[in-house]
């Protein structure tokens, strides 16, 4: 059996084991952090929970490409004879079909959303997001409403939340109907809309009753089509986001984590993970699992 | 569920203070218990007694509990499954209607309060 399939079947198998146990894990700890995301500002909570999301798809990749991957080029011998058995074949293949429907559902949710018909008012597209206005709105919306309306959507596109939701459809979590992280997505889904109503509002309460009164006429128009990477004015949770926004006390007064605080604590992370990798014994352990893998 | 739900995370003690009907401490702690073992709940030790708090919230409860309904309704295969969803549309038609009013009035009663608060 070649070298280079045998990695290839042994990387995947990797990946796959290594993604579903980190997502396991988060999806224990999910209940606790959707509770603790509920105390922050919506931007932080949202940026908390995309990271949670996406944090078991980044383990395994950054596992197989930093260890596995290294580890079996240095230590693995050429000719060997070794033969993949099925277990490893099968988590192979399971680890194939995984990403695969990640990405037709990716690919398709990108060619539906190129046209994103039906919508009153819309952000549609990843790279360069591009607004979708139906002609009724201008009309419907009074100037402050609209402007309101708009400012909200343009609080997606910086945020890039297209591009976010690409990511999570590209990161696998789902085995055959089970979805360990869906809870975690609808949380991130929710907060990221909120967080799209502040921007919006930046603490003006006359653009937050606007606003308020924008999504309740937008709603008036009826249910919408649904599109995986188009963030539309209303998706769900209408009657929570008007009250809401017509609530003077929020948001919480808990300061967001960002600036120099989020970068210390990407560079921590980072010093740990390859404080890890380049342990003496780290690829020769890496090794010995993957031994036991391919077996 | 109410209790747990609006307050977050108590200890039986907690939720045998707020009871508005007044319950033995050994019936709620068996509730809680069983709440715990169907899943509603999670409870974790501190000191000697257990926290209580929700698996899920009041939302993802009440669309787990429709979705049973619908699909027990729907599985009946003696009534007449189009007539059970036409009266489900109407149903959630009225109901959309009366909630869309019902964030009108709010709007509105808003709107005055802030020109109000404005004039001053």
């Amino acid at each position: 059996m070649s070298y280079g399939f045998k990695l290839a079947c042994v990387s995947l198998a990797a990946f796959l084991i290594v993604n579903w146990t980190a997502a396991m894990m988060v999806s224990g700890i999910a209940p606790a952090a959707i509770r603790a995301a509920a105390g922050m500002r919506a931007r932080s909570a949202a940026r908390l929970l995309w990271t949670l999301r996406m944090a078991p798809s980044a383990a395994a990749l950054l596992a197989v490409m930093a260890l596995g991957v290294p580890s079996y080029l240095r230590f693995e011998p050429e000719g060997d004879g070794e033969a993949v058995g099925a277990a490893c074949l099968v988590t192979a293949l399971l680890a194939i079909a995984a990403p695969l429907n990640s990405m037709m559902r990716s690919a398709r949710a990108v060619w539906r959303s190129r046209r994103a018909a039906g919508l009153p008012i819309a952000m549609a597209g990843v790279i360069q997001p591009r607004l979708v206005l139906s002609g009724e709105i201008p009309r419907l919306l009074s100037s402050e409403e609209l402007d309101a309306a708009l400012r909200h959507e343009y609080a997606h596109a910086a945020s890039r939340d297209n591009l976010k939701r690409l990511l999570m459809l590209l990161a696998p979590d789902s085995f055959a109907f089970f979805r360990p992280l869906a809870s975690v997505e609808r949380a991130w889904k929710k907060f990221a809309e909120w967080a799209a109503d502040d921007e919006a509002v930046s603490g003006d309460r006359r653009r937050a009753v606007a606003l308020a009164s924008a999504l309740v006429r937008v709603a008036r128009l009826g249910a919408a089509a649904k599109y995986e990477l188009v963030t539309p004015l209303i998706e769900e949770d209408l009657a929570l986001r008007v009250e809401r926004l017509l609530d003077d006390s929020h948001p919480p007064a808990r300061p967001a984590i960002r600036g120099p605080w989020t970068l210390a604590a990407c560079i921590a992370g980072l010093a740990v993970i390859f404080a890890i990798i380049l342990q003496p014994g780290a690829q020769s352990g890496a090794y010995a699992l993957l031994e036991a893998l391919i077996r | 569920m109410d209790l747990v739900w609006s307050r977050g995370e108590s200890s039986v003690r907690d939720i045998v203070e707020r009871m508005e009907r007044p319950l033995a401490y050994t019936t709620v702690m068996t509730t809680l218990d069983r709440l715990f073992k169907k899943g509603l709940l999670e409870r974790r030790k501190s000191d000697r007694a257990f926290v209580y708090s929700p698996q899920m919230t009041r939302a993802e409860w009440e669309q787990k509990l429709a979705g049973q309904l619908v699909r027990s309704l729907l599985a009946d295969r003696r009534r007449s499954s189009d007539v059970l969803i036409s009266s489900l549309v109407d149903a959630v038609s009225e109901q959309d209607e009366s909630l869309l009013e019902d964030l009108e009035r709010k709007i509105r009663r808003k709107r005055r309060e802030l020109e109000r608060q404005r004039k001053k």
